[in-house]
């Protein structure tokens, strides 16, 4: 038995152990809170099935579910500094970045956290891993990280020189500055990462390298995705949808019916299979039933109009969460959501 | 005891001094009566609060900072099915925006607490390309087309804290918030504004709801009428019950006089002081107008009795007055003392009802003791009795059925909602009159046989028993009496008056509008502009809206985070407090330079040492109130020495819970001060602490009773309740030393117990039973008042009357029976027996 060997076995009997605790009563310092009572600014998720799942919100606080989102037990890294966005694989590789710099790595369903050493004090706005080695994490003023060990060491990767910048933003910004929302791993190879001005920056070698791919337009794209090398889909500000089907080489801007006379952002997209949902503040939400060819507008109830929504953790089977603010937890089923809590 | 012969001194001295004594009295009250003219009925909202509680100086601390507690919530609703589903089209919202400066303009209003989405104070706070935009919510004005309209549909939704508080959820109704001094509220002149405003603006399409505090008040209020029907019907039924008893006009002016005049000195005397009367605690002096009549009704009967005995006008006065003295000084004096000492509750309102009531109670030391005597003399003596036969048509029997089928009727027609109340009791009133006319001599004599029977033989130890019973059950209920308000909405108004309805309303569509203010103090200068201080805010907002009840809270930090989100794109990931102080203040400096000054008022104060953290409730019942402060103060004590120190406690809910504490301790302690005050004026009277006791057990037994009753009934112990509640029980001894003070007069004469204590109840009885049911007519009426609370102490102060009688006539002569008090047994007869007592008026 090898030392790796030893520590892994350790670490079951740990789990083990932990999980004997829940199952005769909540061990003590957990909060067990129902899904009515969450009331967090939700920033990030990430689930592991429509039942396990994480989120991150306000006061450095996250919360795992294990029955779909019914009840949630509050945990913590520690620190009041939020966590802004979450990647997970398992339920012993979950990662959060947030405020100043700081990821936190659970290897135990989020009971306990350790911080990794990333190097940097800036606010990192997303994290995304394509296997418990390769990771990559982004952020404020051209922040991008990449880990090839799960995150014991963070490395800092050059920003391409040759980005577009807008004209009189080419003035007073580096291409290098550029604030960084969103990632997309497409396979362990490909990635895409967006930002500021419309910048889409994609990488063919797991993050080593990038290269600024040409879009359609100059305000701010703050999510990405890729279901695959070749389709992928790019949200922003001013309700911007944009959409490649050759890996980037080509973006277009997609048209949609947004409501007119509003100053609307969308934050995040994800298509998985024919299903897929885009969505942003003002309770914007956008869905797809045919692969993201088309979008429609989702009827959202006149109480949620006033809510954000941050973030979609959206499984193969169409099945997934959308979180927001207030405690917003939606549950995603093919095109229909259902709201988690009555009210916000 | 005051000697017999310095009472009969006074008395010729008021005999033979009749005429100088009765000028004085007149000048007095004339000069009192001339200062009724400064008698000021209203409320002032400063008489509610316990100055010293830390509570309210802590309000008054920070009232100028971060606004009044009084708020009056207006809501304007679109009407389902009408034209409009939502507020945002140019009508809805012009309204607003009209009600909105209206209410500014309104007398007392808090200038930077007027709060809608109307009002260019609330901003709203977007990103449009990339540059930040914090503006009024109408910008750029009032809107005129539906364009417009939907602009500030956005910005509501765009920005956080606006719906749910100032818009509703389902966006049919917004609401204005206008808070108002308590020294500068006028409600003569608000209820004026705000029934013009509901004419202007109310149409097919639209509602207008009006709740909160100043509103509560400004309703109540409008009952003052209700006063004159009540006062009107209460002194009729008062007539009618003395012409019934005396059968001369005599009987009916004299005591009514009596009680006027007491009125008048009770009155005059809070006018003097300068006392405003609040017109909730007014069924107090109209029960104390029924006290001075008692008094005078015991002293007119014993005359008559005596005259009829005596056949001789002035021997009769002094013989009866003689004899009355003493229990008429000792119930004035144990009333008096028993009133002023509920003034040690701190809240100025009951001090003032206290003072003037104990005053209106001594005042009957002149309007009867004093005066009656005089009076008496001056005017002819009673005619003979006349036999009273002829005038049964039916005879008893068939006639008690017929009332008690009126009786039921009626009940039944109010319950069936065909006849209001007071309707249905005026309509038996002719029969009622009827048969108390024809057949009332019959009734006395019946009664008074009864409550004799009821401690002949073994059936004492039946009321003894049945006395314990009460002693071990009531305070099974009695117990549970809680302090403050146990309804949601205004326990003061029936659950279907319109301030009640609009209650129901701001809870149900908004996330409450109560709210419990705590101020974060950092200590030092610009403090809450920092990561540690904004944390622990949000900490604990997060935590108070945990909190049973709570709907929401308002911070200082969502504000911050807004504005850190907008200064990135409007992205939710930058929605959060900056680590770096210098970026925080960047944020302030940024809001304090687009917005007007004052803006942030309510969130912090200017030299941003304080921030408020404002949770909005759904109720304010007692229960709720306490749990949220217990809850808040959890919190604070878990992070002593932390970045902020929090202090309690603001918002209606501070001074709820003030007012609440107050009450709660006063309340024990003045019972017990009141009980112990009784207690030792009974012994003075008798000089016996044996006596006394047997005297105290209806005392207490009708306090349990009310405290039971009040649960039962649900009636809320509060500012109002109290002073009602305390009074009742501090007048209730009157019966036991009347009818005790017989007993000694009787045993003197017959030397026997069991004979002495039935003569005293037949004679005694008789007017005590009288006199009961004048004090049950002075407050029953209130029972049909439109105001829920004074109907609700109107039955409580009947029923506890009642009860006084009860253990005044039965529980007593029982006691008395049975555990024969060397007092009055081994007493030495003091007199020679002077007559053999008549034969009992009962048998």
């Amino acid at each position: 038995m090898s030392i790796g060997q030893r520590t892994r076995g350790l670490v079951f009997v740990c789990t083990l152990l932990a999980s004997a605790a829940t199952a005769r009563g909540q061990p003590a310092g957990y909060v067990v809170v129902p899904a009515s009572k969450l009331k967090e600014n939700l920033f990030g998720s990430c689930f592991l099935s429509d039942k396990e799942g994480w989120v991150v919100g306000d006061l450095g606080r996250i919360f795992h579910t294990t029955d779909g989102g019914q009840t949630w037990e509050q945990e913590g890294a520690g620190t009041k500094r939020p966590f802004v966005a979450l990647a997970c694989l398992d339920r012993n590789h979950i990662w959060a970045a947030g405020q100043a710099g700081q990821i936190a790595f659970s290897r135990d369903a989020g009971r306990t956290w350790a911080m990794q050493k990333t190097g940097v004090e800036r606010h990192l706005l997303n994290i995304a891993f394509a296997n418990p080695q390769r990771g990559l994490a982004v952020g404020d003023y051209g922040t991008l990280l990449r880990t090839d060990d799960g995150g014991n060491t963070w490395t800092k990767v050059r920003l391409p020189d040759d980005t577009r910048l807008p004209e009189d933003v080419a003035e007073v910004v580096q291409p290098g500055d550029v604030l960084l929302y969103g990632i997309s791993f497409a396979d362990p190879e490909h990635v895409w990462v967006v930002g500021e001005f419309g910048v889409i920056l994609a990488s063919a070698d797991g993050g080593v390298t990038f290269h600024a791919q040409n879009s359609p337009v100059e305000t701010t794209l703050f999510g990405v995705d890729f279901k695959d090398p070749q389709n992928g889909w790019a949200v922003g500000l001013e309700s911007v949808l944009l959409r490649t089907t050759d890996g980037g080489i080509s973006w277009a801007k997609q048209d949609i019916e947004a409501p007119k006379g509003f100053f609307l952002s969308l934050y995040s997209v994800k298509v998985r299979g024919d299903y897929g949902w885009a969505v942003g503040n003002s309770g914007l939400m956008l869905k797809t039933t045919d692969g993201g060819n088309s979008w429609q507008l989702a009827d959202v109830p006149v109480q949620m109009r006033s809510l954000w929504f941050r973030d979609i953790s959206l499984l193969p089977g169409g099945h997934g969460f959308i979180v927001g603010s207030s405690g917003a937890v939606l549950a995603v089923a093919g095109e229909q959501f259902t709201p988690l809590k009555k009210r916000f | 005891m005051i000697p017999r012969r310095w009472i009969e001194a006074y008395l010729r001295f008021l005999l033979r001094y009749r005429g100088a004594v009765a000028l004085v009295v007149a000048l007095v009250s004339l000069f009192f009566a001339y200062s009724l003219k400064n008698v000021r009925l209203h409320t002032d909202f400063f008489d509610f609060y316990p100055r010293r509680h830390p509570y309210i100086q802590f309000y008054n601390e920070f009232r100028r900072m971060f606004g009044s507690a009084n708020i009056m919530s207006v809501i304007l609703e679109v009407q389902p099915g009408g034209k409009y589903k939502d507020i945002y089209n140019p009508e809805t919202l012009q309204k607003l925006d009209r009600m909105t400066k209206y209410l500014v303009n309104t007398k007392g209003v808090v200038p930077y607490q007027i709060l809608s989405i109307a009002h260019p104070k609330l901003k709203s706070f977007t990103a449009t390309q990339g540059t930040i935009q914090i503006r009024e919510i109408f910008y750029p004005s009032v809107p005129q087309t539906q364009e417009d309209a939907e602009r500030v549909r956005f910005a509501v939704y765009a920005t956080p804290g606006v719906r749910g508080v100032y818009v509703s959820e389902d966006d049919t109704a917004a609401v204005i918030h206008a808070g108002f001094w308590e020294e500068a509220l006028d409600f003569r002149d608000l209820y004026a504004r705000m029934t013009a405003l509901k004419q202007q603006e109310e149409d097919a399409n639209h509602r207008i709801y009006i709740t909160g505090f100043p509103w509560l008040y400004t309703s109540v209020l409008q009952y003052s009428d209700d006063l004159i029907w009540v006062f009107g019907l209460t002194i009729f039924s008062l007539g009618f019950l003395l012409y019934v008893y005396f059968r001369t006009w005599t009987g009916v002016w004299v005591p009514i006089f009596s009680g006027v005049l007491s009125s008048i000195w009770g009155l005059a005397i809070a006018a003097l002081l300068g006392f405003n009367l609040d017109p909730l605690v007014l069924v107090i002096p109209i029960f104390l107008t029924a006290r001075a009549l008692s008094h005078s009704v015991q002293s007119m009967d014993r005359y008559h009795e005596e005259y009829y005995r005596l056949h001789d006008k002035n021997q009769a006065i002094v013989v009866s007055y003689s004899a009355l003295f003493p229990p008429a000084i000792a119930s004035i004096v144990t009333d008096g003392i028993g009133l002023l000492i509920v003034a040690v509750a701190p809240i100025p309102l009951i001090q003032k009802v206290a003072i003037f009531a104990s005053f209106w109670v001594v005042s009957i030391f002149v309007s009867v003791v004093t005066l009656h005597p005089i009076i008496l003399a001056y005017i002819n003596p009673p005619p003979p009795h006349e036999e009273l036969k002829g005038r049964e048509r039916i005879s008893v029997g068939p006639a008690t059925i017929l009332l008690a089928a009126a009786c039921a009727a009626a009940v039944a027609a109010t319950h069936a909602g065909l006849l209001p109340g007071l309707y249905s009791f005026l309509a038996v009133t002719p029969v009622l009159g009827w048969y108390w006319l024809t057949y009332a001599e019959r009734l006395y004599p019946a009664f008074t046989h009864l409550v004799i029977r009821a401690s002949e033989g073994a059936r004492r130890y039946v009321v003894i028993g049945f006395t314990i019973a009460l002693y071990v059950l009531l305070p099974m209920w009695g117990w549970t009496l809680k302090v403050g308000d146990m309804t949601p909405g205004a326990a003061l108004l029936f659950p279907d008056h319109p301030y009640n309805v609009a209650y129901r309303k701001l809870n149900e569509k908004f996330l409450g509008a109560s709210q419990l203010i705590v101020v974060a103090d950092t200590l030092r200068p610009d403090g809450i502009k920092t990561a540690g201080a904004l944390n622990t805010m949000e900490e604990f907002a997060y935590h108070m809206q945990e909190a049973e009840g709570a709907g929401g809270t308002i911070t200082i930090v969502e504000i911050v985070k807004q504005l850190a989100k907008l200064y990135h794109d409007g992205d939710p990931r930058w929605g959060i407090v900056p680590v770096n102080p210098k970026h925080i203040g960047e944020l302030f400096y940024f809001f304090t330079n687009s917005a007007a000054a004052g803006d942030l008022d309510r969130f912090m104060d200017p030299s941003g040492r304080y921030g408020s953290i404002i949770t909005l409730f759904h109720e304010h019942s007692h229960r709720i109130i306490m749990n949220a402060i217990a809850w808040a103060k959890e919190f604070s004590n878990k992070y002593r020495g932390g970045d902020v120190s929090f202090r309690f406690a603001g918002g209606l809910f501070g001074v709820l819970a003030a007012v609440n504490e107050a009450v709660e301790n006063s309340y024990w302690l003045s019972l017990g001060m009141i009980f112990f005050v009784v207690y030792f004026c009974l012994y003075l009277t008798y000089g016996s602490w044996f006596a006394s006791a047997i005297l105290m057990i209806p005392v207490i037994l009708s306090q349990l009773a009310a405290e039971a009753l009040m649960v039962w009934l649900h009636i809320d112990l509060n500012v109002n309740s109290l002073p009602i509640a305390a009074a009742g029980a501090g007048v209730g001894v009157d019966y036991g030393i009347y009818h005790f003070s017989r007993m000694i007069d009787a045993y003197d004469e017959v030397g026997e117990l069991d004979q002495a204590v039935d003569y005293a109840t037949a004679t005694t009885g008789k007017a005590i039973i009288f006199t009961a049911s004048t004090m049950i007519a002075g407050t029953i009426f209130w029972w049909f008042s439109a105001l829920k609370f004074q109907a609700e102490m109107g039955l409580l102060l009947a029923l506890l009357m009642s009860f006084n009688t009860f253990g005044g006539l039965v529980v007593v002569p029982a006691f008395v029976k049975v555990l024969r008090p060397a007092f009055l047994v081994r007493r030495k007869r003091k007199r020679i027996v002077r007559r053999v007592p008549r034969a009992m008026a009962a048998s």
